[in-house]
């Protein structure tokens, strides 16, 4: 499959006088259709580099292509057509008065006529099941509720890549659980690609293919399996320890060996069941 | 806070509720120049019907408005006095002193200002009770489209309002929040002297402050990231539709005032 | 201090037509030196039901005693010092509350609202920042230089100063990346271990409740469901699918095992819990001879 994505050589630092930039010299590439997971501590840079992707930050060193398009500043807006980035604090992405206004924003940005935008609001904010809060402020909406408008604001404009900047670190579990069901179908629906920033192990697990970021620099690559086996030093790549980990290693405490390699909850089920019954 | 009506939006259903904001906002206009050309008693008269007309089919309780005035009362009060005591001489003298005068060309200045205030202040508080906020800044927006053709940046000033409005509720809830954290870290809001007071405001506007900054910059980063360059190159998702009722509205508002004129004092 | 709720009931703007009830009697009691999670669904009551505690909310019905300190609905704004001085209240995003020049005179701050002396609200300050894990060369810094977790350490450092003896704390990891979230876990539960704070955590993380809490009492609606023991809330299956409220994945993995015929105990919360109890039931380990 072809690469939606290609970034070669990004660097940037926040100011010139910065010694340490905050991306140094980032290569990785996206084929349509994947689905990404950035991972890291907070402050090592993930969510810049989804930044400078989507042409929010003047990088100074490197390029990046989305589509096909260079991103210039001349080719700027349209490679944001491509790309729908939800944010993680929900409220302060919130731009209309009401629910259906807020979806209508890009539209009217990009000059939409009236008659055309309606349904599309109308079809969007089905999408994501909030139709029945169309006319709602965003003051009486949950938290999770808001980044379903702000995801029925990017069904609105259709784009081919949409970029989750800890899009649910915010959320109540029940509220995470629903934006990654969503994201879910939708990606299948829109055949989307994802980059999703994350902590979460749920939406790391969602992912074709993980990228580790430690201060600027894209310090590993690979599969969820492969990355989610390093056990309890996952802490340390800013992701959460998988249950079936934590569980190895208290087994491996006291004695038990547990096959080498991650497991997944029903994998590890099974291989407790076998040894347990293995008598 | 909680007894200052002027300003605050009541949810109800009534024809007033659905008239165009447009609508709403020329006719307070009008109204605010028609008041000044009331004279004569029988125009008052027609006037003060007008506006319980228009009040009643709002559908608010009165006790709302009259709750809504207390606020102004000293203001009011304090007119009216100085209109009765200081208005020059005419017509009968009941009470003389240095140089306050009570006359009844005072008596007469004075019940016109207290009528001429009330009405104002009834029209107002019933565009701002009936019409949302929101409404409000689309139809001030719309009404001052022409202003373009000077340069002036209409659609901006309407942008930056909007998102102003928006975010009222929001940093609210947030100076709510920074308060009670600052009392349970044993600032006391309010009490003892006024120097006190006023340092006791530092820890919560400076981060009031800081917080409206960061939203503002998550604000511009994702308006950006949605396609936002201008606001002069946008289509519109929220019209405002003339309909048969602005036009009713006007009619009966128009015939009141021509009724008005005639029964004026020339 | 010990912590008791009679029949407490509070009521949003009570008295006018926008009264909403946010929670109705309530009843339950916090051992001295006890570690209490509250759970349950955003907009269940949980920060209401919090802020009861330091009377920034006071009951409209009902009783709440600290210690030898009463709150009642009659209680007045002037006698709160006492109180508010032994109850610590991390709210959530506790790093927007910062907003003197230099971290040490934030941290400074809350003591000295209190009437410690400059000198020893400062001394205390430099004390709590070692505590949060930042060292001394941050007190001259200015609070909004750092980064958001170092901010919320500051800010946390600044309710710690007042030396309370309860600590409440309000979703205290939200926002953080997993490796901020545990040391801040354990911080608490250090202060709880050593220095014997009494600790009322709300959190979503059913881990954590697991991990640290000697009881957990879950909201809803208002109400409070149950208020209980871990182990207690969590072995109910069919109470647990009722009242709509996550397990900790250990249990929930333990339930699958159970379905297929392994026999708990007791139902493990932890990891480590459920280790224990397969090492029991290990073939050629723990207690199953053959």
């Amino acid at each position: 499959m072809e690469n939606i994505i290609d970034v070669q050589h990004l660097s940037y630092r926040y100011q010139d006088t910065d010694g340490r930039p905050a991306l140094d010299d980032i290569s990785f590439t996206v084929r349509a259709g994947e689905w990404l997971a950035l991972v890291g501590h907070n402050g090592s840079g993930k969510s810049t580099l989804a930044r400078a992707v989507d042409g929010l930050l003047p990088f100074s060193e490197g390029t990046v292509t989305v589509g096909g398009i260079k991103l210039t500043p001349e080719t700027v807006w349209e490679v944001r057509e491509k790309i729908g980035m939800i944010f993680q604090n929900p409220d302060n992405q919130f731009v209309g008065a009401t629910v259906e206004d807020d979806v209508a924003f890009g539209l009217e940005n990009r000059q939409i006529s009236r008659a055309e935008m309606v349904p599309r609001v109308k079809a969007a904010l089905d999408e994501v099941g909030m139709q029945t809060f169309a006319q709602r402020e965003p003051g009486a909406l949950s938290g999770g509720q808001k980044q379903r408008v702000a995801l029925a604001g990017i069904v609105a404009i259709a784009p081919d890549i949409l970029i989750l900047d800890e899009a649910t670190s915010m959320l109540d579990p029940q509220g995470r659980r629903d934006m990654l069901a969503l994201v879910q179908r939708l990606r299948e629906e829109k055949h989307l690609t994802v980059i999703s920033i994350t902590h979460d192990i749920d939406e790391a697990a969602s992912a074709d293919r993980i990228l580790v970021i430690d201060d600027g620099k894209l310090v590993e690559e690979a599969q969820p399996a492969e990355i989610f086996a390093q056990g309890e030093r996952l802490v340390h790549l800013g992701l959460d320890v998988p249950f079936t980990a934590k569980l190895k290693q208290a087994l491996q405490d006291r004695g038990i060996t547990v096959p080498a390699g991650y497991q997944t909850t029903t994998e590890m089920e099974e291989w407790l069941w076998q040894s347990l019954s293995n008598t | 806070m909680s007894n200052f009506i002027f300003g605050r939006y009541l949810p109800l259903n009534s024809i007033v509720h659905r008239l165009d904001p447009r609508s709403k906002l020329l006719l307070s206009f009008c109204y605010l120049i028609v008041v000044f050309l009331a004279n004569s008693w029988l125009s008052y008269a027609i006037l003060i019907g007008f506006t319980l007309a228009a009040i009643l089919s709002s559908k608010i309780s009165l006790g709302f408005f009259l709750k809504g005035l207390r606020p102004m009362l000293w203001l009011i009060a304090f007119t009216v006095v100085v209109q009765l005591l200081f208005s020059p001489a005419g017509g009968h003298v009941y009470f003389h002193w240095t140089i306050l005068n009570i006359t009844q060309a005072g008596l007469v200045n004075s019940g016109v200002i207290f009528i001429r205030f009330l009405l104002i202040i009834m029209m107002s508080t019933l565009l701002t009770l009936s019409t949302q906020p929101l409404d409000i800044a689309t139809g001030l927006s719309s009404l001052m489209k022409p202003l373009r053709w000077v340069r002036i940046p209409v659609d901006t000033l309407a942008m930056m309002l909007a998102i102003a409005l928006r975010f009222v509720p929001t940093l609210m809830d947030e100076a709510t929040k920074i308060m009670n954290a600052q009392r349970a870290r044993g600032v006391d809001f309010g009490e003892g002297g006024l120097i006190k007071q006023a340092k006791s405001f530092i820890p919560l506007m400076v981060p009031l402050f800081m917080s409206a900054f960061n939203r503002a910059e998550d604000l511009s980063t994702a308006m950006e990231a949605r396609g936002y360059r201008d606001s002069e190159h946008r289509s519109q998702y929220r019209i405002l539709t003339w309909q048969r009722r602005d036009t009713m509205t006007w009619i009966v508002f128009l015939m009141v005032v021509a009724t008005m004129l005639a029964t004026r004092r020339w | 201090m010990a912590i008791t709720f009679e029949h407490v009931g509070y009521t949003y703007q009570a008295g006018t037509p926008m009264a909403t009830p946010a929670l109705s009697d309530i009843s339950f009691t916090v051992p001295d030196h006890g570690y209490l999670a509250i759970i349950g669904h955003t907009g269940s009551g949980k920060s209401t039901l919090i802020q009861q505690i330091n009377a920034l909310l006071k009951p409209t019905t009902g009783k709440i005693t600290v210690d030898d300190f009463t709150i009642t609905p009659q209680t007045t704004n002037a006698d709160l010092k006492p109180l508010r001085r032994h109850v610590g209240m991390v709210f959530q995003f506790p790093e927007s509350q910062l907003f003197e020049e230099t971290i040490q005179r934030d941290i400074a701050f809350g003591p000295q609202n209190f009437g410690v002396s400059e000198e020893e609200a400062n001394q205390r300050a430099l004390d709590m920042l070692k505590t949060v894990g930042l060292d001394e060369s941050f007190a001259d810094r200015s609070p909004f230089e750092l980064s958001g977790g170092q901010m919320r350490r500051v800010a946390i450092a600044g309710v710690l100063a007042m030396q309370p003896k309860v600590l409440i704390l309000d979703e205290p990891t939200a926002g953080l990346d997993p490796q901020g979230r545990q040391e801040m876990m354990t911080l608490f539960n250090r202060l709880h271990q050593e220095q014997g704070l009494t600790i009322i955590l709300v959190t979503h993380q059913m881990e954590d409740v697991a991990a640290y809490a000697d009881e957990v009492a879950v909201m809803q609606a208002g109400k409070l469901l149950t208020c209980a023991t871990p182990q207690e809330v969590f072995s109910d299956p069919t109470w647990v699918q009722n009242s709509d409220i996550d397990v900790p994945r250990a249990a929930k993995f333990a339930q699958r095992l159970g379905k297929r015929g392994v026999k708990w105990d007791q139902l493990p919360l932890t990891a480590d819990q459920l280790a224990d109890q397969l090492v029991q039931h290990w073939p050629g380990m723990g207690g199953q001879h053959e």
